[in-house]
């Protein structure tokens, strides 16, 4: 269990962080660890002052009544922010969801039969979790996405040529399956043809024909290439010329 | 500064990186980069990275990390008031550290990130951060983070450390030409660059292959970034950057000749003085006169090295260029991988001459 950080935008709630905190579930007795809890909110702030705590985070699979205190303690411990939200990150890894590891949010709500005294119960709304991230960290993932395949888990990191090597031929392998739809369609209707698609196909079409024209092509080519090469060039007169300047410094 | 600091040879010959730390020190450098933090206090994004050292297998596994604190600038200049602040920041450090052990992650510290442009920020200030942290422990190593370079479209994070000579030398603080050159220390082994490995746990498997099935993350994820051939600006500033640095270099290396020929001259001059007291002193006990002394000519100051750091700069500076020069080298060579394939792909539509000596740009004047 923990605690999540991150800031509200626009109707939605931003996690950005998350740190797990100690607590104790043994038989009756509840307990956290708050003054941990307070501590690491303010360390945090000072490398990250836009967050605050947004919420927390449990890792079961069911939603039981220990939840309904834990969320009080929260709601008690940031008094300022309206919403305070839960996501279970479940793991069970059995029962009926032996493959997945769904991550879901909540939003507590109180519920009860109107015109009582007070609320009987509470509701906890689902809410809808998206993930959004910066360019670089996709890039991270994508690497790390490589881990799955590996047998030790491992990924290393990649040059340049490595990943350009990877992403055509996984370009090609699309451009392949997309030929084959197509075929597929022409050929007497085999396939059903679906206009939206067809419409996509032939925006890239148009686009390509547009932007690639042979002359404007011919002239980017030329320049750039240039350009390039000269760079590389000065970038390596640059290393031999340290080198050089090493042998002499040092002889 | 540094009293005798055993320094012992580090064992580790390659880095585990554990994809949690990966996705942390992205995600710190990122958002402050998103803030714009640094164009306002200098890129010094940097944090502690903790974790284990296994000497059997030779190498250092990190498996966590948090960011320290930005260096707020002294508004009063007041001695009292650094001291104190550095205390803070230790005192930061250590809380994090006990709070982590609580939560039975590694509390070793086994080093520090930092994020630089184009992977080449090494400066005095981090010398002296890596000889403080490999003093703790003769395994630590720096992270070094290259933010342009992941926009890019490729993770780029390389480890470095001091290698044994260049401890020796910073351990004194002591840069003097003749150590250096004793010490056959050169801008290539002055710093040993670790090959990284990353690994992620089952359940990171698990929550990647998750995430690859949420309709959210397949579309951002296919990126075509690395692709892309506009990193003109990046590759200017590079070089730009590369320009500085060179021009430093040139002032380090005119200042050593300078210092070298006045060596000479005085060691030449203190020589023959010294010889001619020698004859002096002869001709005085033939007389039987005291002898002169030869205090007043030992005396005569030595020359000194003009820069700060004797040597230093001029390393720091090389290997910087050196770094920098590696980025050029490879993002021109793969953009222009990027422009043969963009030509192949375009081939039957390409009519014209593939002659590229013809350039179609006109000399502007």
């Amino acid at each position: 269990m923990g605690t999540l950080m991150g800031y509200y935008e626009k109707g939605s709630i931003q996690v950005t962080n998350c740190f797990a905190i100690p607590f104790n579930e043994s038989n009756d007795d509840l307990e956290i660890d708050d003054q941990f809890n307070q501590q690491m909110i303010s360390a945090l702030k000072k490398t990250s002052p836009n967050e605050q705590p947004v919420g927390w985070f449990l890792t079961t699979s069911d939603i039981t009544s220990s939840c309904l205190i834990y969320h009080d303690y929260y709601v008690v411990s940031s008094p300022k922010h309206r919403h305070v939200m839960i996501i279970r990150l479940i793991t069970p890894f059995s029962g009926d969801m032996t493959k997945r590891m769904p991550v879901r949010a909540y939003l507590r709500s109180k519920a009860g039969i109107p015109g009582a005294a007070g609320p009987h119960c509470a509701i906890f709304n689902p809410l809808r979790v998206e993930l959004a991230a910066f360019p670089g960290e996709l890039v991270a993932m994508q690497l790390m996405e490589k881990a799955l395949d590996s047998r030790r888990r491992e990924a290393t990191l990649e040059s340049g040529l490595e990943q350009l090597e990877v992403s055509t031929a996984q370009m090609i392998e699309w451009l392949e399956r997309m030929l084959s739809y197509v075929e597929g369609v022409n050929k007497d209707g085999e396939k059903p043809g679906d206009a939206q698609i067809g419409r996509q196909l032939m925006d890239i079409v148009t686009s390509s024909s547009n932007n690639m024209q042979p002359d404007k092509l011919d002239a980017l080519v030329k320049n750039t290439l240039r350009d390039y090469v000269m760079v590389s060039y000065l970038a390596k007169l640059t290393q031999t010329q340290l080198q050089v300047h090493e042998r002499l410094v040092s002889a | 500064m540094s009293t005798a600091v055993t320094i012992t040879a580090p064992s580790v010959k390659h880095i585990l990186l554990d994809s949690l730390v990966v996705m942390k020190i992205v995600k710190h450098v990122d958002s402050e980069l998103h803030a714009g933090i640094s164009e306002v206090s200098g890129d010094a994004c940097a944090g502690v990275l903790t974790g284990l050292v296994f000497l059997e297998d030779s190498r250092l596994e990190i498996t966590n990390c948090f960011p320290t604190v930005r260096n707020e600038p002294v508004i009063d200049d007041d001695a009292n008031a650094a001291q104190q602040y550095e205390e803070q920041k230790q005192q930061e450090m250590l809380d994090m550290l006990r709070k982590f052990r609580t939560m039975n992650i590694d509390y070793e510290i086994v080093g520090f990130y930092q994020s630089h442009q184009f992977g080449a920020g090494f400066s005095h200030d981090l010398v002296e951060s890596m000889f403080d942290y490999q003093a703790m422990g003769p395994e630590n190593v720096v992270l070094i983070y290259d933010p342009i370079k992941t926009r890019q479209g490729q993770l780029s994070i390389r480890a470095w450390r001091l290698s044994t000579a260049a401890l020796d030398l910073a351990s004194k603080n002591d840069w003097r030409p003749e150590l250096v050159k004793s010490a056959g220390l050169t801008y290539q082994n002055m710093f040993e660059e670790l090959p990284i490995i990353i690994k992620s746990s089952y359940l990171n498997n698990v929550l990647m292959s998750e995430l690859a099935l949420s309709k959210s993350y397949s579309s951002d994820k296919y990126s075509t970034r690395h692709f892309d051939l506009g990193s003109k600006k990046s590759l200017e500033k590079s070089v730009r950057a590369m320009m500085a640095n060179v021009d430093e270099l040139n002032k380090s290396i005119q200042s050593l000749t300078k210092y070298t020929i006045d060596k000479q001259r005085h060691d030449n001059m203190v020589f023959s003085l010294t010889q001619k007291r020698q004859q002096e002193n002869e001709s005085r006990l033939a007389r039987g006169d005291p002898p002169l002394p030869m205090d007043d000519i030992k005396r005569i100051k030595a020359p000194q090295l003009q820069t700060r750091n004797g040597l230093l700069d001029e390393l720091l500076a090389s290997f910087d260029t050196n770094a920098l020069a590696d980025f050029s080298k490879t993002v021109t060579s793969e953009n222009i991988t990027k422009l043969f394939i963009a030509e192949a792909v375009a081939e039957e539509k390409v009519v014209g001459t593939k002659d590229r000596t013809l350039s179609s740009v006109s000399s502007t004047r």
